[in-house]
């Protein structure tokens, strides 16, 4: 292993090396189809279908590659990789990397109890994830009706098994079993995600994995009963909409559901900053005090900025290594995304990278500010989305979490120096090689590290993993050097040099 | 098809040289368009597999790289990225006109033959960027690094498209 990441010309592979696919018979079988459909006039040929579904390997296949769009895991911190691949899974006896944060480490916006009476109970933290075995964790998968989740909501939990296709299940609330069994016909694999909906009247709400995420928690009490609020990660927290009759409401300010149930009612909304929050009240005696204590609802502080670095154990040497890769704000960055979109939910335009197969499309990474839709062509709007999928150069600052221009957007920048090599080429690849490799770059922090994308790498005798990053960072490149000996490296922005 | 080409292209280059008389600066639209109209059909016949939605698609991009030529510095990089995103819009758009369609066809026969329907029928079944890196790598004869400027990513991304891309076509095609 090499002590550094050495630049390499663009494709950062050497061209002596064959292309093995070149003459591979099912290429020469695509070549000859595509000849005989560019030959065709058009109103003869017919279009040729697409199966209605695909077997969960492929998919997983193809969802490994996408560990997850910055976006996704920032709204879902800790959903990375764990649910495109079930294969790999953390090895359970290991160190995780996360040790128990402080207050401020759980970067959430944060709601509190005003209400006099309530003895507010010690602040509760959970950061994903635990260790879990094979074949780990179910996803929750969660769409609302576009006019509202009192109209409609569909969620969908898939549970991996160790050997053959994962498990579906799927709940509904506000809509007709009817509309239900329509709307879970139309449920397709996905290039990003495992499962999406293609049907214009629902749009994308969230993913996570069931029952694990970031999450803070607090709970205020008196003599008749608790009322308990939790903000995270999207773990399924929609599910309690199945337990009653939804209706919208608001609480501190932001639209939400209300849940009226038999055992206390419920409150879930989705924060400013794109996690979900509950409101839970129990059911030993304020059943009758449940709208005052939801309008006693209120923002808590926010949390501190995000710091420069942080320590924390590594989960495959168990050294210290820098995991928070978070420049410094006012340097001003480069680079490259596959786009811009705006999904009307709030989170207002955001810089993407990766985008799920569905209409309107759903993706979106890292918020933006100082764009304006005038400052490019050929934006396409549909429902509550709009969004241009077409890959631009931004040049901007960035805090943390939001991305500032500087200038307009612009055609992609060509970089000399996109991709960085890490170790040599190996040969006589096997799975069994790579294995330890995935396993130790699932087990990475991915939003700490800004890892975009990330998966396995077999071409021209390399035999590893790649990933691409937002940043060049000596965090990055520690936690690099935890991936084996062949990981090839892409960063996203770099600095404007002077 | 070709008169419709034709005078599309006519028109197109009347609205660029309407653009230009408030421009000092040259605009050879049709230049442009004589010496990319057909690499743009192709790339979009791999990355729709259907050559009236090729066409239709490539002239559409032409057109939004020919209203942007005099402030573009790389048209033909500028050219393929807009050539599949209108794909991967199209690709979007008729995924349930798609479905449809097909239900209607079931048991038709298409113009193509046998082992070009497999074909394309799998090519459809994969993610679109596996596609793409697929079709434009090895039919258009794309680099991988022209690949993954269009599709926003990283050239590395690019083959791991390709090797999952042909492990999913072997999987689709032997269904």
């Amino acid at each position: 292993m090499t002590d550094e990441l050495h630049p390499q010309p663009a494709d950062g592979v050497p061209d002596e090396l064959a292309d093995e696919l070149a003459d591979d018979p099912m290429i020469a079988r695509m070549r000859s189809a595509l000849d005989e459909a560019a030959r065709i006039d058009p109103g003869t040929a017919k279009p040729a279908p697409a199966p209605d579904r695909r077997r969960w390997l492929a998919v997983a296949a193809a969802a490994v590659l996408v560990i997850g769009a910055v976006a996704a895991i920032a709204a879902n911190r800790g959903n990375d990789g764990s649910s495109s691949d079930d294969s790999i899974v953390p090895d359970t006896t290991t160190p995780h990397s996360d040790s128990v944060p402080n207050s401020e480490d759980l970067n959430l916006n944060w709601f509190v109890l005003d209400l006099p009476g309530f003895t507010s109970q010690p602040d509760r933290k959970e950061v994903c994830c635990p260790p879990l075995p094979a074949p780990g964790p179910a996803t929750t998968i969660a769409w609302g009706d576009v006019n509202g989740l009192d109209r409609g909501v569909l969620l969908l939990t898939v549970t991996p098994k160790v050997e053959g296709e994962p498990q579906l299940d799927y709940a509904w609330a506000g809509m007709t079993d009817e509309r239900a069994g329509q709307l879970i016909s139309e449920v397709v694999p996905g290039s990003g995600l495992p499962y999406v909906m293609p049907s214009q009247s629902m749009r994308f709400l969230g993913t996570g994995l069931a029952g694990f995420g970031d999450l803070r928690g607090q709970a205020w009490a008196n003599s008749d009963g608790t009322v308990d609020i939790t903000v995270g990660d999207y773990r399924g927290q929609l599910d309690v909409l199945t337990t009653g009759s939804v209706e919208a409401t608001t609480i501190a300010g932001q639209d939400a559901y209300r849940v009226r149930r038999g055992g206390g009612d419920a409150v879930v909304w989705q924060t400013p900053d794109g996690h979900w929050a509950t409101v839970t009240i129990d059911d030993r005696g304020l059943t009758e005090r449940e709208d005052e204590i939801f309008a006693a609802v209120e923002p808590g502080p926010m949390p501190s900025a995000p710091t420069d670095t942080t320590t924390v154990d590594s989960t495959v040497d168990s050294k210290p290594i820098e995991t928070i890769v978070i420049p410094r704000d006012d340097v001003v960055y480069k680079g490259n995304v596959g786009g811009i979109i705006d999904s009307g939910d709030g989170r207002g335009p955001m810089l993407t990278w990766f985008w799920l197969d569905s209409y309107p499309p759903q993706g979106g990474s890292i918020p933006v500010e100082g764009f304006d839709w005038d400052m490019i062509d050929g934006e396409q709007t549909a429902n509550t989305t709009t969004w241009l999928e077409e890959p631009l150069g931004v040049v901007g600052t960035f805090d943390g979490t939001t991305f500032t221009l500087t200038e307009p957007p612009s055609p992609p920048f060509s970089f000399t120096d996109d991709v960085l090599t890490y170790g040599a080429v190996t040969e006589g690849c096997t799975d069994a090689d790579i294995a330890p490799a995935l396993a130790a770059l699932q087990a990475l922090d991915h939003v700490a590290l800004g890892i975009i994308e990330s998966s396995d790498y077999r071409w021209d005798g390399h035999c590893g993993v790649q990933l691409r990053a937002m940043f060049d960072s000596e965090g990055l490149r520690n936690a690099i050097r935890t991936l084996g000996d062949d990981v090839m490296v892409g960063i996203a922005f770099r600095p404007v040099q002077p | 098809m070709k008169q419709i080409s034709d005078r599309w292209r006519q028109l197109v280059v009347a609205e660029i040289t309407l653009v230009s008389q408030a421009s000092p600066m040259t605009i050879d639209f049709d230049s442009f368009y004589r010496a990319h109209h057909a690499d743009a059909v192709r790339w979009a016949v791999a990355l729709v597999g259907r050559r009236d939605v090729a066409e239709e698609l490539a002239q559409d991009a032409l057109a939004a790289v020919g209203q942007r030529l005099p402030t573009i510095d790389e048209p033909a990089a500028y050219l393929r990225r807009t050539v599949v995103n209108r794909c991967a819009s199209w690709h979007r758009s008729t995924i349930r006109s798609r479905r449809r369609e097909q239900r209607a066809n079931a048991g038709e026969a298409t113009a193509y033959t046998q082992p070009t329907n497999e074909m394309l029928d799998a090519l459809n079944a994969l993610p679109y960027q596996q596609r793409a890196a697929l079709a434009l790598r090895y039919w258009a004869d794309w680099t991988d690094e022209q690949i993954a400027d269009a599709l926003g990513c990283a050239p590395a991304t690019v083959r791991v498209l390709l090797h999952r891309g042909i492990a999913a076509l072997r999987e689709e095609i032997a269904r």
